[in-house]
């Protein structure tokens, strides 16, 4: 190999090395900030969400959702219409690209699950059941 | 071969070596001016996005639209404030006007059967300060809606139009 060969290929090197330090460090920056800033962001919505999905009156304004998720886990009774009625709720209340997910626990159990599974996610502070049970709703980041 | 003609060789080389730096080192500040370019639309993006968060979250706390029961109160928006704030608004643009700053709309969205009705409390829309069908970005949260007639709730959508 002549000596202006190993030249270039030896800068070519450097600068490559160069860019993908640059663009390493560029995302790894902007990553930190946008998830900063979106926890800001769901904290609010989060909340706002679960204290409007739980106080809603439905079945023809009779009772209030907490009351039914209440019904669902101290009886077991009509847990397929509640959760149904909690994904209409959610589907309202969420733009289609906020992925999100409300859990319904009995006791440590989760009894209801809808929505995805977040890898990481902000939660809203759960709401308390009466009968020992709560509801836990997390916002994907 | 002769020494001119190694003298050509060499510079041929340098003059290679050259081009070549010189178009790496171009195509390394295209790239990074692209990346500062998207980030700082990205941090346009999320202090816009701060910014009428913060007036979302004031709107909610804002004794004019928050809902009470007996003095005490609650995490809701009440509906009937809502319906009558165009009359309060009126007579204190100036004050709103401040809190509300370069806010181009603030609503509330409910579901209702009929979304043509305009008569509280069956209306679809709240509307609260500027107009909904401006130019601009919605920024939105979930809340609870009192209903004090019918002591009923509903979830509602509270959506600003602000800048992009």
């Amino acid at each position: 190999m002549k000596r202006g060969q190993a030249e270039i290929i030896g800068l070519v090197i450097v600068v490559l090395l160069l860019v993908f330090a640059l663009i390493f460090f560029v995302k790894i920056k902007g990553f930190e900030d946008d998830n900063e800033s979106r926890l800001i962001r769901s904290n609010l919505r989060a909340n706002s969400a679960l204290n409007a999905l739980m106080k809603v009156h439905i079945e023809n304004d009779k009772k209030q959702m907490k009351d039914l998720v209440d019904d669902c886990i101290t009886a077991s009774k009509d847990c397929d219409s509640v959760e149904r009625k909690l994904r209409e709720a959610l589907l309202y209340a969420f733009e289609d690209n906020i992925n999100y997910n409300l859990t319904v626990y009995r006791g440590d159990v989760a009894d209801i699950s809808l929505g995805r599974t977040c890898k990481s996610s902000i939660n809203a502070s759960p709401f308390i059941i009466r009968s020992n049970g709560k509801v836990e709703l997390k916002i994907c980041t | 071969m002769s020494i001119n003609h190694r003298g050509q060789l060499e510079i041929g080389i340098t003059t290679m070596v050259l081009i070549v730096f010189i178009v790496l080192l171009l195509l390394s500040l295209i790239l990074y001016f692209k990346f500062t370019y998207l980030e700082l639309e990205e941090d346009r993006t999320t202090l816009l996005d701060q910014k009428y968060n913060s007036i979302l979250s004031v709107i909610i706390g804002l004794p004019e639209f928050r809902c009470s029961r007996g003095g005490i109160e609650s995490e809701c928006l009440d509906a009937a404030k809502l319906s009558a704030f165009s009359g309060v608004y009126a007579s204190n643009k100036e004050h709103y006007g401040n809190i509300f700053g370069t806010v181009n709309g603030i609503w509330v969205d409910v579901p209702v059967n009929d979304v043509n009705n305009l008569n509280y409390p069956d209306q679809g829309r709240f509307s609260v300060y500027g107009k909904a069908d401006l130019k601009g970005g919605i920024y939105s949260v979930p809340v609870s809606l009192y209903y004090p007639e019918s002591k009923k709730y509903k979830i509602g959508i509270l959506k600003i139009r602000g800048e992009l």
